[in-house]
């Protein structure tokens, strides 16, 4: 797992940073279910992603069916969980599939090289 | 800055969202908010996280924007996602339900101004004011800022001390000459000459001193500007 630069997030087209974040937040569902602040911390490792743009992500996710949320009782307050639906996991590979096409076409295109 | 006083700038800024929209915004933020606390960080530190306010408001409302869209065109039912047992898509927890110095429900009454709009996003979100707005300055203007500061610094005292001094001198050698004909230790036309030249001293000296704090103070306006890029 290598680590991509904001400014590198940053630069990319709107729509394909969209779908890289959403892939990104998906991937740290995958293996069950977690909570916002959880999330940041297990995609800092890959992606830096601030409080504010997260919060968007989960919210577009969930209205399209690809996550579920609960709420559950913490340490005296209630903390929010996210989990993966079927649609999440099919959201999930899809991007994968498109990221190895575009991953394709740009070794093609500049042979690997930056 | 405390979380309070951001939450509430990010709120000012969110004018066009529904009371629910805003709730849902700040649950999320209050929770996140608990965790950090939770994990030892400090209410500076994590205001910091979050980032300055209008910031904040206006990612929350591009994407949100844009999150509306794709639900629309998705047809998705974005209030009753499938597999939610508690709740489903609506926060409904309490955003205070924390420990740390939760302030009064009162204090999360939404204003009544600012009735949510058709489209929500339609007019966008109103200017910061122009204090909150942070510019950037780069380290070369900094090290400038430094050395000119230090510079000017001395200027300012040479300059302005000087004046002082000169029309110190000059009261000085009045008050002695006054003493010493008093006392009779020299002549009339002696005394007059020092104390003529005492009074030239004085009044160059409190001359002097207008322009060269009219001078100072205008270097430091300059620099002032330069170092915040203005």
């Amino acid at each position: 797992m290598y680590s991509i630069r904001r400014s590198e997030v940053l630069s990319v087209d709107a729509q394909i940073k969209k779908g890289v974040l959403d892939a990104c937040v998906l991937y740290a569902l995958k293996d069950g279910e977690s909570y916002g602040y959880k999330i940041i911390i297990d995609l800092q490792r890959v992606i830096e992603i601030s409080e504010s743009t997260l919060y968007p992500i989960l919210k577009r996710l969930e209205a399209g069916g690809a996550v579920t949320t609960r709420t559950k009782e913490f340490n005296g307050r209630l903390r929010r969980y996210y989990k993966i639906t079927p649609t999440g996991l099919q959201k999930l590979s899809e991007s994968k599939r498109d990221f190895e096409a575009i991953n394709t076409i740009y070794l093609k295109i500049f042979g690997g090289k930056r | 800055m405390t979380y309070i006083k951001w939450k509430d700038e990010v709120e000012s800024y969110l004018v066009n969202l529904s009371q629910e929209e805003k709730q849902k915004i700040f649950s999320y933020f209050s929770e996140m908010y608990a965790d950090k606390r939770d994990a030892g960080k400090s209410e500076a530190q994590i205001i910091e996280e979050f980032g300055a306010p209008y910031d904040v408001a206006k990612r929350i409302l591009a994407d949100s924007r844009d999150a509306s869209g794709s639900a629309a065109a998705n047809g998705a039912n974005a209030s009753q996602p499938s597999g939610g047992n508690n709740g489903g898509g609506n926060y409904n927890y309490n955003y205070y339900n924390y420990n740390y110095g939760s302030p009064p429900p009162a204090r999360h009454e939404e204003p009544a101004a600012a009735p949510p709009c058709s489209d929500p996003f339609a007019k966008g979100i109103p200017m910061p004011p122009p204090a909150r707005q942070k510019r950037k300055r780069n380290a070369a203007q900094i090290v400038f800022g430094i050395i000119f500061g230090f510079l000017l610094t001395v200027l300012s005292i040479a300059l302005i001390g000087s004046a002082i001094a000169v029309a110190v001198d000059g009261f000085v050698s009045i008050g002695f000459t006054a003493g010493a004909l008093a006392a009779g230790q020299c002549g009339g036309a002696e005394g007059a000459t020092m104390i003529g030249y005492g009074l030239v001293l004085s009044g160059v000296g409190i001359t002097l001193l207008a322009p060269f704090s009219a001078l100072c103070s205008a270097l430091w306006r300059g620099l002032k500007k330069f170092v915040k890029g203005a």
